[in-house]
């Protein structure tokens, strides 16, 4: 079972998926509500995978995974967000994210998504 | 979705009562309608050849359909087309009230009758409306002229059926310039199209909307009520967008982050649609608007 530390705007989302991933045997090891707050205090937990919603105040999830990846290349990141459009995706996996899962959250796909993440070498 | 505008309207016009109306969708929770009720609304039968079915049915260790078939009054394909239906919403809502012995089928036809000549529908109309299709239903009730804005309006009554309350129906939506509520949640977008949604109302509706969004557990105050409904919107422009981008005309919308307000907020602006959504005793007013400029206050 893994750290995971989550990242995204809004509380609900937190709350939902710190449950979902709780209830699956996981430690969430910590929470941001921006990418900036994620970027300056994810180490803190050292955490095996970030969840990282796309759509944030101050700095957006894009530009969060892109300054991580820059320091941090082991890490999981796992951009679980609304915006799936096409360009979004080609983003994210231009800049390093490990998988990409859209909302609305079905239980199911993102602990599926998580276990890849966490398998994936 | 027309059950329950259907139902409404048997309320209004004095045919049913209101707890008569409520312990009918209590009953549609759990079943299927029978294959004779949907054959005489679907006019495919009478009541009189459907009562002989049944009463030769009680005798006989033969399926309904097949015996309709062999008395010469159900071809096959009709008989397919019945089995399709049986999940349909709006029959199942009729074999309640039938059922429930507070209108015979010829009453609720006669009504349903009176209902279209009085909106001034077509036979075709009240086809679409009975089919309880989100997609051929909504355009009876929200007149918007823009294809990008209807369809975002659909994908948002959608997602609410899917996530919420699948018997979700709208009122008759208005074209405002200005809406002031209580309390809002909405997400901006802009790209190719400006788009403004947001969700008003009162605490209650709030809270309601919220809770069966997110689960009860997760809401524990009325700003966790308007984070989750932020959140929902966020959800739906997200599923726009993603189709959009997609599509062949490949449009392209960037979401700004959701946000709410909760205090008294005035919305202004021009072109803006205020439809009020209806789901499990509450009622929400969705504002949507696309390339327009919103402003609020």
């Amino acid at each position: 079972m893994a750290n995971i530390y989550i990242v995204d705007d809004s509380r609900t989302s937190r709350k939902v998926l710190a449950n979902i991933l709780k209830e699956a045997g996981h430690t969430v090891c910590g929470q941001a509500e921006n990418g900036k707050i994620a970027l300056d205090n994810y180490k803190d937990c050292n955490p095996d995978l970030i969840t990282l919603d796309i759509t944030m105040p101050v700095m957006d999830g894009l530009e969060a995974l892109a300054s991580i990846r820059s320091l941090d290349k082991d890490v999981k990141i796992l951009m679980v967000t609304a915006a799936g459009q096409k360009g979004k995706v080609v983003d994210a996996v231009k800049n390093g994210a490990t998988e990409f899962i859209t909302k609305p959250f079905e239980e199911e796909k993102i602990l599926e998504a998580v276990d890849k993440c966490l398998n994936e070498v | 979705m027309f059950d329950r505008i259907f139902g409404n309207y048997l309320v209004e016009t004095d045919k049913l009562t209101k707890e008569q109306l409520i312990s009918v969708y209590e009953e549609q929770e759990s079943s299927r309608s029978r294959l004779g009720i949907i054959a005489v609304t679907e006019q495919m039968m009478t009541v009189k050849q459907v009562d002989e079915v049944n009463k030769k049915q009680a005798v006989m260790d033969m399926r309904f359909g097949d015996i309709a078939v062999s008395s010469g009054y159900l071809l096959e394909e009709q008989v397919s087309r019945l089995l399709k239906l049986q999940g349909n919403r709006y029959l199942t809502f009729v074999q309640g009230i039938v059922d429930q012995g507070y209108l015979s089928l010829e009453e609720l036809n006669s009504t349903l009758d009176s209902y279209q000549k009085e909106k001034g529908y077509s036979r075709a109309d009240i086809e679409n409306l009975k089919s309880c299709d989100i997609d051929r239903v909504l355009p009876y009730f929200i007149n918007i002229k823009s294809e990008p804005l209807m369809e975002l309006t659909l994908t948002f009554i959608r997602t609410v059926a899917r996530l919420i309350d699948y018997h979700v129906y709208i009122d008759p939506s208005n074209k405002q310039d200005e809406q002031v509520t209580p309390y809002i949640s909405y997400q901006m977008c802009d790209g190719d199209h400006h788009i403004f949604v947001g969700l008003a109302g009162d605490e209650a509706s709030l809270m309601q909307s919220a809770i069966d969004f997110a689960g009860e557990k997760f809401i524990e105050d009325l700003d966790d009520a308007l984070d989750a409904n932020a959140e929902f919107i966020n959800c739906v422009n997200g599923l726009y967008a993603t189709k959009a981008s997609n599509d062949e005309t490949a449009i392209e919308i960037d979401m700004y982050p959701p946000m709410y307000h909760s205090e008294e907020t005035k919305v202004v602006g021009v072109d803006m649609k205020v439809i009020p959504i209806c789901f499990k005793d509450t009622k929400l007013n969705l504002i949507v608007s696309i390339d327009s400029d919103i402003q609020v206050k």
